[in-house]
């Protein structure tokens, strides 16, 4: 047998063929190869890109992903398939877990982490007790679950086919998590992805289908505030192109329950008050021109804002605004000194808080470059920069992503997302640092944590658990 | 010695493993192409290798193949068989004018920049509008620029060829002239050296540098233009205006970057782009427009810009450093501001919408535009913020766009002159519709020469004294026409 296959192959190798086939392949090729150059050309220079175009460029991207797999390793996923690791999976050699770097100050608050977990091969949320350092809960969402609440994701598994890249699994990233007084975890799997609420053992309570995306928050009336998209997918467009179809960024309003209550357009409502110019001139033409990552609302009524006015960052126009539903009206609107901004806080008095990405869209990590934290002042329209100086110092830079938030003390809590860790900073110095650890060396990303000071958060639903026999071990 | 025999190379017998593997090198060949190709398209321009270089010019040759096809071939000045001059316009719909209101009387002129064929570059002539007639025409002596201009000079005679930039013969556009009242002449080349004619083409001084877009006289005489200044802090195309005595002194540079950056723009500035590979020119100035005299709302000296990449206008202050108003949108990548006295600023609103990196494709602008895309001239009134656009049902009936260029001016009846720059016409447009148009016919009949920013006249405006009668050349000066 083993002398018949190997007269099949030295057969299959040395039959000869004629030289005017090897001309006719190298002619072929050689068009084939000037044609595909000039195909790329102009696939990789449309911002509207078809499923040819798109094919197009993965090809060429082959010899990149190749080299990735080769460096990022190989690993069994949850359905046993040897597959790429999971670039959740992070190298980071630098520490893991908490880093206590100023000993004498004593943190009380509490610290609700969205990361990967390879033990759960899903993202899972953890709450720190920062006094402590020790785990207080753990969620780790039942995504089979999931899929069997979520018509979208069921239909999909049932039909086999893919319920989009942040709806599996392996990418689901627990997006921003909001944790409700009787233990339960509001959040998505990160962008243009299904929403669901999760009880504290990981079961959904109830699901919401959409794309939903970035920021979860909660207004005055127990609702919560979360970002949404209407999109049309490519090929259901006239053109069967993207692009020309922009993604219409709306906010959504929910109840607790999961009732959608009210929606409305972002993009409308910039066209509608006199931004046109900033939405249609100011770039080239972007499928995603608001790219809003922030949804607010202002809790409070004071002498400046309105309970129920929200604060909207739209990261692709480096553009912040307060808007004022009641009303229709934009109280103010700045865009920059941030740039590619994440995460508008309300520190009262008519001050407002901003994380700046300092990014500049197009152009790699520059030499000295750092984020900052922005203080925004609508009474003056000034601005200032109270941390600069640690985050020059510290090289803090996050180019996508990114949370703040300034503490009673004057601290500030800030994820570094893109640097897969969480900080504690005073203006002068590093008060703590958290990466979370997933094996040695290896930390896993990160997803939009929370602070909270100690009074913030109610965890009798956590004592109602743990005084239960079966509690979660 | 033995005989070549094509037969036994055409049916050798080659063993199929050499066959299999000649395959897989193809194969492999093509990707590496496809990889070199992507990666030349992702990195800024300035850190390309020549492999990077090689690998764009071979995905571009099939382009260059049709472009060459469609445009057909010509003999350039130095006998070398070339593609067809782009500036020369397939254009069937009309050459010269076409008057479309005969109830009107026009009695203004032209100032026509325009790619002639007959000279090879693109001359510039004072056309009566009212006896449709030349009365005079500038021919730019190339040869004599590039002599007069030690950085070209330099570059001919190192044998660098000009052929890439506007200032070469063929592509130099004698852009926006601005006459004197001795007949002098101010133009650059569209993105090169500056130069100041007289009346018979002939360079009296020279500039060289980056100039580009609009020429405007200030009100002590000397010029302002837009120019990209190096400035090492702005790693990108950075615009800037320049102020130029007649005499061609420059007298003072300013950043455009570098006011937006130091007055609170840096969000619009370095916020709001993808900055496309290649592409980094974030601002695009594309009118430098000095104020006059003072007034209530402005001051003599301020500069009104125009920056078309951040559908941005803005006043600035020169004498305080400050802008004194700045705006983004709702016009949308603009050209053009003017002022028109009492706080009211006209501005050619092209309506486009850009494309990744494709100037001239005006799908989107289409698509924003609900059908037939159409530009319009927005009118924004500093006392109370508001902005109108003039008759715009008339600039969409007419179809008057052009998704890139473009200029206007209000005339004295209210009326609009435009250059519709990118349709390769220019039109006086009334509230009722287009009262004539014109473009520039070449030799051939069904083709025109491409436009570079002309200027109407009403009569008086111009100081004509200096001209000369043109004798033998047929070309009437405004001395004959008035013997006649």
């Amino acid at each position: 047998m083993a002398k018949q296959r190997h007269s099949m192959l030295e057969k299959l190798s040395f039959i000869k063929v004629e030289g005017w086939m090897v001309m006719v392949i190298l002619a072929v090729g050689f068009t084939a190869t000037m044609f595909y150059g000039w195909y790329l050309r102009h696939a990789l220079m449309d911002p509207n890109k078809n499923w040819a175009t798109k094919l197009a460029v993965k090809l060429c991207l082959v010899p990149d992903n190749a080299l990735k797999l080769f460096e990022s390793g190989l690993e069994f996923n949850a359905d046993g398939w040897l597959v790429q690791r999971n670039p959740q999976i992070i190298d980071f050699e630098k520490f893991s877990g908490f880093k206590i770097e100023d000993p004498d100050f004593q943190d009380d608050g509490y610290l609700l982490v969205s990361a990967y977990s390879r033990e759960n091969q899903i993202s899972t949320i953890y709450l720190y007790d920062l006094k402590t350092q020790d785990l207080l809960w753990e969620w780790v969402p039942d995504y089979d679950a999931i899929v069997e609440m979520s018509d979208h994701l069921r239909q999909s598994r049932d039909e086999g086919i893919s319920p989009g890249d942040t709806n599996l699994r392996d990418n689901w990233w627990c997006m921003h998590p909001y944790l409700t007084e009787d233990g339960n975890i509001l959040t998505h799997g990160g962008y243009m992805s299904v929403m669901t609420m999760i009880d504290p053992q990981g079961q959904p309570v109830w699901t919401l289908d959409g794309y939903f995306h970035h920021s979860i928050e909660r207004d005055a009336d127990g609702n919560f505030v979360v970002n949404t998209l209407e999109f049309t997918p490519p090929e259901e467009t006239e053109t069967g192109r993207e692009g020309l179809t922009p993604k219409d960024d709306h906010y959504l309003i929910v109840s607790p329950d999961g009732e959608r209550l009210e929606e409305h357009s972002i993009l409308a409502i910039l066209e509608r008050h006199g931004y046109r110019g900033l939405l249609h001139g100011v770039s080239g033409w972007e499928n995603d021109l608001l790219h809003t990552n922030d949804v607010d609302p202002i809790h409070e009524n004071d002498e400046y804002v309105q309970k129920g006015d929200l604060m909207i960052s739209c990261r692709n126009i480096s553009t912040v605004f307060l808007y004022r539903p009641s009303e229709d009206r934009i109280l103010w609107l700045e865009t920059g000194p941030w740039l590619n901004q994440h995460d508008v806080d309300y520190l009262g008095d008519g001050v407002f808080s901003i994380y700046c990405n300092n990014l500049i869209r197009g152009v790699g990590k520059r030499e000295g470059i750092h984020g900052d934290i922005y203080t925004y002042d609508m009474k003056t329209g000034e601005t200032a920069t109270p941390f600069r100086e640690i985050f020059a110092r510290e090289e803090f830079y996050t180019p996508e992503q990114g949370r703040q938030r300034i503490l009673r003390n004057g601290d500030a809590y800030v994820e570094l997302t893109n640097a897969h860790e969480i900080v504690r900073i005073s203006p002068e110095k590093v008060r703590w640092r958290y990466a979370h650890p997933v094996g040695e060396g290896e930390v896993g990303a990160l997803h939009w944590a929370r602070y909270f000071h100690r009074d913030e958060l109610d965890l009798a639903w956590l004592d109602r658990i743990q005084e239960q026999p079966d509690a979660s071990e | 010695m033995a005989k070549w025999d094509p037969e036994a190379y055409l049916f050798g017998k080659i063993e199929r493993w050499f066959f299999l593997l000649t395959c897989l090198l193809l194969l492999a060949c093509g990707w590496l192409f496809g990889w070199l190709v992507h990666h030349a398209i992702s990195i800024p321009e300035e850190d390309r290798t020549w492999t990077d270089e090689a690998a764009l010019a071979a995905a571009e040759l099939p382009d260059q193949a049709v472009a060459l096809l469609r445009s057909g071939l010509e003999f350039d000045d130095e006998g070398r068989l070339v593609q067809r001059n782009p500036q020369i316009i397939d254009f069937e719909e009309f050459s010269g004018l076409k008057v479309e209101d005969p109830e009107f009387e026009e009695d203004g002129m032209i100032l026509v920049s325009a790619y002639s064929d007959a000279h090879g570059i693109a001359t510039v002539y004072l056309y009566d509008l009212a006896r449709q007639k030349k009365i005079w025409e500038w021919v730019p002596d190339h040869a004599a620029i590039l002599e007069a201009t030690p950085s070209l000079r330099d570059k001919v005679d190192r044998g660098i060829s000009l052929d890439e930039t506007t200032d070469a013969k063929r592509n130099f556009r004698s852009m926006h002239p601005y006459p004197l009242e001795d007949g002098r002449l101010l133009i650059h080349s569209g993105g090169g050296v500056l130069a100041m004619l007289d009346r018979e083409g002939r360079p009296l001084w020279t500039l060289g540098g980056k100039y580009h877009h609009s020429i405007e006289r200030m009100a002590d005489g000397n010029f302002i233009l837009n120019k990209i200044l190096p400035d090492e802090r702005y790693p990108f195309q950075n615009d800037g205006y320049v102020i130029v005595s007649p005499e061609g002194e420059v007298l003072a540079e300013k950043s455009l970057t570098e006011i937006l950056d130091q007055h609170g723009y840096r969000g619009l500035l370095y916020g709001v782009q993808q900055w496309e590979p290649g592409f980094y020119d974030p601002v695009h100035l594309n009118d430098a427009e000095p104020i006059l005299a003072d007034d209530d709302w402005v001051r003599a000296g301020d500069i009104a810009l125009s920056s078309r990449h951040l559908s941005t206008v803005l006043l600035y202050r020169p004498s305080e450093d400050r802008i004194v108003w700045l705006q983004t949108g709702p016009w949308l990548n603009q050209h053009d501001v003017d002022y028109q006295g009492d706080g009211v600023f006209s501005i050619f609103n092209n309506n486009a919408v850009r494309t990744q990196g494709h100037f001239l494709d005006a799908s989107l602008s289409q698509r924003l535009a609900d059908g037939a895309a159409f530009s319009t001239v927005d009118l924004y009134r500093m006392d109370d913020g508001s902005v109108t656009p003039e008759w715009p049902e008339v600039f969409r009936r007419e179809e008057l766009f052009t998704q890139t260029q473009g200029l206007h001016r209000r005339l004295e009846n209210g009326d609009y002159f435009v250059e519709l720059q990118n349709a390769h016409q220019l039109a006086r447009v009334g509230p009722g519709g287009v009262r004539w148009r014109y473009a520039h016919p070449l030799s051939e009949p069904g083709q025109v020469g491409m436009l570079h920013w002309c200027r109407y006249f009403h009569p008086g405006e111009l100081d004509l004294s200096w001209m000369e009668p043109a004798a033998g050349t047929g070309i009437d000066t405004p001395e004959d026409q008035r013997q006649q």
